[in-house]
């Protein structure tokens, strides 16, 4: 009975979703043109400061993201880009997160991964734009597939991480309609993989 | 208690990046040059795309990559075909920890699921493009890589619960491993 009445009702729920909603309305999306200005197209400025005349750094979509472009060679086309987090793909898993737990700070975690990747992605193109290959082979990576696990592949293990929680709670996560039995069960272990390989 | 997440993550994370480091790799220096696999894939997309299509209209023409209803078409070009996608779907299946047999089933199971849902995009660009053609840039651009997230992140999430349902008689059920990608 006391793990019913700890269940957030829809209230709870909604205001939580509404909660970040406004979080991402009137906070996160207005520092990341902030992040653009204040660190990225800096930290770009400054890599490029051996040859600046080489490098064009061309910020787009107010301030969202910028396009790098090369002054020789094929330079109508941007060579790379880089977009400021956390954009959309934070905020829908996110809203997917707060309505499953809304006690938990799962969003939290997930902003803190896309604010990460960012910085991580600004050091790498940074780098590019010093001369490392490398670094941009390693930034382009990360572009093809870096944004998207921690835009989708994170939200999904928090989501198990949730569950599991709920499960050990001794019940089903917060307000789910899930069944116990429906919960996934934790994964196998590794000595049960080498018994039954 | 130690949580999947602590116990499980290195591993995990490490078995991902592995899949998509040789896949990024493989795809960059044979199969992107190559041109074959994503040649197949766009034809078959434009062609289901007109076939479907073609159900509603008798003014629709499928011709290699690109698909044409009335004096407006599409071309599935390779960052439309989903080719990316689809090995972004397979390297979370790869990592996570799951049976072997229903990790088989399932992979193929998503691939179709996601090729269907890059069809259905295509449809509704193409009758975009042919009806409301000031639409058709916000769709293509913006929203419509909205859909690929959603099945993606689904198909995630219903791996987590059949890769780790307990094993039933006789099922080989590993652990995600790093040399399995």
């Amino acid at each position: 009975m006391s793990r019913r009445r700890n269940r957030p009702g829809p209230l709870l729920r909604g205001g939580a979703v509404l909660g970040l909603v406004l979080l991402y309305a009137l906070v996160l999306r207005p520092a990341r043109p902030l992040l653009t200005h204040g660190l990225a197209v800096p930290a770009f400025h400054a890599a490029a400061s051996d040859r600046p005349d080489a490098v064009d750094v061309v910020v787009r979509r107010a301030g969202l993201s910028v396009e790098l472009y090369r002054a020789e060679g094929d330079s109508e086309w941007a060579f790379t880009s880089w977009t400021a987090p956390p954009g959309l793909i934070f905020l829908l898993p996110g809203l997917f997160l707060i309505a499953l737990r809304p006690r938990e700070a799962y969003w939290a975690v997930l902003l803190a991964c896309h604010v990460g990747l960012g910085l991580l992605q600004i050091a790498l193109v940074a780098a590019g734009i010093s001369g490392s290959d490398v670094a941009l082979e390693v930034y382009r990576f990360s572009q093809t597939y870096g944004t998207e696990v921690v835009g989708l592949g994170v939200p999904a293990l928090l989501y198990v991480v949730a569950m599991q929680r709920g499960r050990r709670e001794g019940g089903d996560p917060e307000g789910s309609d899930r069944g116990e039995d429906q919960p996934a069960s934790p994964p196998p272990s590794p000595s049960e993989g080498k018994d039954s390989r | 208690m130690r949580t999947w997440a602590s116990s499980h993550l290195v591993r995990f994370a490490g078995t991902m990046v592995l899949a998509y480091g040789v896949w990024f790799v493989l795809y960059d220096l044979w199969i992107l040059p190559d041109g074959r696999l994503d040649e197949a894939l766009s034809v078959f997309v434009a062609s289901a795309t007109g076939a479907l299509v073609g159900l509603g209209s008798d003014a629709v023409v499928a011709d290699g990559r690109v698909v044409w209803l009335g004096q407006q078409g599409i071309e599935v070009a390779n960052g439309c075909n989903g080719l990316s996608t689809l090995s972004l779907f397979v390297g979370f299946v790869l990592a996570y920890p799951g049976a072997w047999r229903r990790r088989a089933l399932f992979i193929p199971f998503g691939l179709a699921v996601l090729v269907v849902a890059n069809i259905l995009r295509c449809v509704v660009l193409l009758v975009l493009l042919n009806q409301r053609p000031e639409w058709f840039d916000a769709a293509h651009s913006e929203h419509s890589v909205w859909v690929f997230y959603a099945v993606v992140f689904g198909l995630w999430v219903l791996w987590t619960h059949v890769g780790d349902r307990p094993a039933e008689a006789g099922e080989v059920v590993p652990t995600a491993r790093v040399e399995a990608a």
